[in-house]
């Protein structure tokens, strides 16, 4: 019986949860600055 | 197992995985938007405090004139035992057409935690039942409200003999011109004034994020609004402009006997353009007068994306109160 989570499947999964953070986090910096304007980076982490 | 049922088991194994992987990046992107949305720095927990009958008392919608509008709400501290108190007021934002005193209801509280009587007042904001609000209308309320603010914190035991005025974005502007045009008629001296993104100056090149810069007549008319008077697009650039427009420029009113000033803005701000903040601060540095600028360089109206400086902000705030208008 072969595993679920195999070492690649680990990584790919821990890759996609960051970017989907990251993501998150300069989507509502995108729409904050949209809003009452802003730069997308520098200042505060994202 | 046959090798056709073991593919079919793997690609069953692979089609679930794919299935983990769009569940954890929604999970993720949705935590992290949240999270974003809601995390307070921990340098800045201290500016709310948790209120109670121990920390003191609210007063609302205390009248101060006629208008639906004119209503205080006073925050006072627990210690009742001082023969007098220092008042500051704050003002709240909204962009001279919304908002209301209870928005600022934690820096209220947080100016009471610290032994302030703590005023938020309201003023007539414009929409389609006040036509006729202005900025200088509504400064003009702000003006006569004071002596109303005093009074009855006296009458309520707190007796004031100083004070700081204050406020954030339209709340700053009011704060602004009380401090640098309306204090030496203030029934108690107004010893410091601190706010965040209030516009105080109304050049047509300075607010090039409406397209102003480029439009003489919509810059003409967005200033006769906020002045309350006639103001044409060939008035721009004259003296008559300036006489116009002074009433509701807080920068002009800014002399060597102004009072200390923290002052904040944002370098993108989309809604109060930071080139108009660049006169207060030459007025400022002109007139020697003690200020505490910051800038923010990532941030816009909100200043939200430079929370070390916003620490800073507060921090100076802080300090101007301890060294300008201490509690006794």
């Amino acid at each position: 019986m072969t595993k679920f989570f195999t070492t690649k499947r680990t990584v790919i999964l821990a890759a996609i949860l960051l970017v989907g953070w990251i993501s998150g986090r300069l989507a509502v910096r995108a729409f904050l600055n949209l809003l009452v304007g802003g730069s997308l980076f520098g200042g505060n982490f994202l | 197992m046959s090798s056709e049922k073991k593919i079919k088991k793997n690609k069953h194994k692979t089609g679930l995985f794919i299935l983990l992987c769009v569940g954890a990046f929604i999970v993720s992107f949705g935590g992290s938007a949240v999270f974003k949305l809601t995390y307070a720095a921990p340098a800045l927990k201290k500016y709310t405090v948790d209120w109670n009958d121990e920390t003191g008392t609210i007063r609302t919608d205390l009248s101060y004139g006629d208008g639906d509008a004119n209503k205080f709400d006073l925050y006072l501290p627990a210690d009742r035992s001082k023969e007098t108190y220092s008042l500051v007021v704050y003002l709240h934002a909204g962009g001279f057409t919304t908002g209301d005193k209870s928005d600022d209801a934690d820096m209220l509280k947080w100016l009471a935690s610290k032994g302030y009587v703590a005023a938020g007042i309201n003023y007539t904001l414009r929409n389609e039942q006040n036509p006729q609000a202005s900025v200088y209308s509504q400064s003009a309320e702000i003006k006569s409200s004071i002596p109303a603010v005093v009074e009855e914190a006296g009458k309520l035991g707190y007796n004031l003999d100083s004070m700081a005025i204050s406020g954030g974005s339209a709340g700053g502007t009011l704060a602004m011109l009380y401090a640098y045009r309306d204090a030496a008629e203030s029934p108690i001296p107004v010893k410091m004034m601190f706010e965040a993104v209030g516009p105080s100056s109304f050049y047509p090149e300075d607010w090039s994020v409406y397209g102003l810069d480029r439009n003489p007549d919509a810059a003409a008319g967005l200033f006769s609004v906020m002045s309350g008077s006639g103001i044409t697009a060939y008035m721009f650039g004259t003296e008559a402009y300036e006489e116009a427009i002074k009433p509701i420029s807080a920068y002009m009113w800014v002399n060597e006997n102004s009072v200390p000033s923290v002052i904040a803005y944002g370098v993108y701000d989309k809604v109060s353009p930071f080139d108009a903040s660049k006169h207060l601060l030459r007025a400022l540095e002109k007139n020697n007068v003690p200020h505490q600028y910051i800038e923010f360089p990532h941030s816009g109206h909100a200043l939200q994306n430079d929370t070390a400086l916003y620490v800073k902000y507060m921090e100076s705030v802080e300090q101007y109160l301890k060294a300008y208008l201490p509690i006794k």
